[in-house]
């Protein structure tokens, strides 16, 4: 028992120690949380120029469209993950991972406890704003959110942020064996930004897609927590993704474990 | 004694150019880089195909018009990124933070034109391929030729549109310094440039489309353009455009002048 809490001492230290770090680094965050918001303010602009003689497109009525991108903007800046490339990668690139790899922490728990750290900052910045804009399209936004579903939708985004993170995690170790690992980056957002909803609902795309779709891991970040939350999946449909996306995370992990150890035996750095 | 200043400074461009060359092409070809492009490239024709799988128009814009309007907002990106962003603007909170800027201010050369072009991205100008196919795939679409007049227009109001999306990167980018720990702040303009301009004008309305004309004139970046390539837009506007780059271009030089007060140097 003495041990477990001695390891949780140790890392809420170094969240703190983080903290103070992102805390410094505040008037940056408030720039990326602006531009984070910017291309989601113009895709629902764009929809409501699209939406002007219609009621509703494959199924979606504008309100759930607005509601949609909002909650996807706001989970988005809850759960994609930073780590791999602005740690993990340069760590390795800058050989600084030795002497990470000799101090009395987890290597990967200290990239986590980072992340959430930064999370936590991005999160206390973003807040206000978001209220702002739910307030303003409170009329759009009532009654289509379903809160019946809340401790399902909570599991659901904890498993998301494990899949952003262990997806960012194995592009990060990419640079084990590459030489640079930023086209790596690019490719994962563009299957986030294109299959991941950032750009469409699911239901959007064209039906083959929407099959494949479902068994690739990146619906499973932001998508699916999304429409969980705004109701307009079965229960059946809710159970079968909910397993999809457990098991992608335990993949994930697995993959994750087993490249480190092949990356480390791999690994060399002079003058460290 | 005007004319002798733009000769010298179009020759240390001309510099500038041969320089970022002999940089880039000294080492092997960045496949993995450009096939970021490529796949950025996809995605933005992906994204076009399956709104129109859902939607025959888009506030009037047909699938081949919008077609050109990607094209004409890939080559945007490529001049941008490649002149201006990627090796300065995003560069100046380095600069400013460091000190360096201090040598940049010791050259016998106008500042503003040496911190914004002097090192120039250029694999990323072949983008602009793919981004003429694009063009040229929707004028055959349309089943409508280009009229010369409105393509030496479309030119000209490019050039315009190019030096109004400067500016306003520019102003934005020297509030660092004035602010503290914020060298993200290039992406700021970044995303509302990118955002607004690669869509038709016309998806805004009333307060806010009348802001992106006259005020934030990001609808002379892309959309205005492309409209005067298709022969849909008055080519008074290209005078337009003219004035509105002379006033943010002014702008940007009071404002660079104003922040250069306010410099005190990192390093002295």
């Amino acid at each position: 028992m003495n041990e477990v809490n001695k390891s949780v001492k140790k890392y809420l230290i170094l969240f703190k120690t983080y903290l103070q770090k992102y805390i410094y680094y505040r008037a940056s965050a408030f720039v990326w949380m602006l531009s984070d918001i910017i291309p989601f303010i113009v895709l629902i602009i764009l929809w409501q120029a699209v939406y002007q003689n219609r009621s509703s497109i494959a199924g979606v009525s504008f309100n759930q469209m607005v509601v949609y991108y909002l909650s996807i903007s706001f989970l988005r800046e809850l759960i994609y993950t930073g780590g791999g490339r602005n740690t993990i990668s340069e760590e390795i690139y800058t050989g600084q991972l030795s002497s990470l790899l000799l101090k009395p922490f987890n290597y990967l728990k200290r990239v986590f406890v980072e992340e959430i750290s930064w999370r936590f900052i991005q999160f206390g910045l973003f807040l206000i704003p978001y209220v702002l804009l739910f307030i303003c399209f409170k009329n759009v936004v009532k009654g289509v959110y379903n809160f019946k579903l809340w401790p399902v939708f909570i599991l659901a985004l904890i498993l998301s942020f494990l899949i952003s993170a262990f997806l960012d995690y194995l592009c990060g170790i990419g640079a084990f064996w590459l030489t640079q690992t930023s086209t790596l980056f690019h490719l994962k957002d563009i299957f986030y930004w294109l299959l991941g909803g950032l750009t469409f609902p699911q239901k959007l795309l064209p039906c083959l897609l929407q099959k494949i779709n479902i068994t690739l891991p990146f619906y499973y970040v932001f998508g699916f927590p999304t429409e969980l939350i705004i109701s307009n999946l079965s229960y059946g449909q809710i159970i079968i993704r909910f397993l999809v996306q457990l098991i992608w995370v335990i993949f994930l992990y697995l993959i994750y474990k087993l490249l480190w150890q092949k990356g480390l035996r791999k690994y060399d750095a002079w003058g460290n | 004694m005007m004319l002798g200043v733009i000769k010298h400074h179009l020759k240390i461009f001309i510099k500038f150019i041969q320089f970022s060359f002999i940089q880039h092409f000294a080492f092997r070809f960045n496949f993995y880089g450009y096939l970021i492009d490529i796949g950025w490239l996809l995605f933005s024709i992906a994204f076009i195909k399956i709104f129109y799988l859902n939607v025959p128009e888009i506030v009037g814009w047909n699938y081949w018009e919008m077609l050109v309007l990607l094209g004409v907002f890939w080559i945007f990106q490529a001049l941008i990124y490649g002149l201006v962003v990627i090796g300065n603007c995003r560069k100046i909170p380095q600069l400013v933070w460091t000190g360096e800027l201090d040598g940049i201010l010791l050259k016998p050369i106008n500042s503003q034109f040496n911190v914004s072009l002097r090192i120039i991205w250029t694999p990323i100008f072949l983008n602009i391929i793919p981004a003429i196919w694009f063009i040229y795939l929707g004028f055959s679409g349309l089943k409508q030729p280009a009229d010369l007049i409105n393509v030496f227009c479309f030119i000209l109001m490019s050039v315009f549109g190019f030096l109004i999306a400067y500016g306003l990167w520019f102003i934005i980018t020297i509030f660092v310094f004035f602010l503290e720990r914020a060298d993200n702040l290039p992406y700021l303009p970044q995303a509302v440039i990118d955002n607004v301009s690669q869509y038709p004008i016309d998806i805004f309305k009333g307060k806010t489309k009348f802001i992106f004309i006259w005020f934030i004139p990001l609808a002379f970046v892309v959309s205005f353009p492309t409209q005067v390539l298709l022969g849909q837009l008055s080519k008074i506007y290209v005078i337009y455009a003219g004035w509105l780059a002379i006033i943010i271009l002014y702008l940007s030089s009071l404002f660079w002048n104003f922040a250069l007060k306010h410099y005190s140097s990192a390093s002295s």
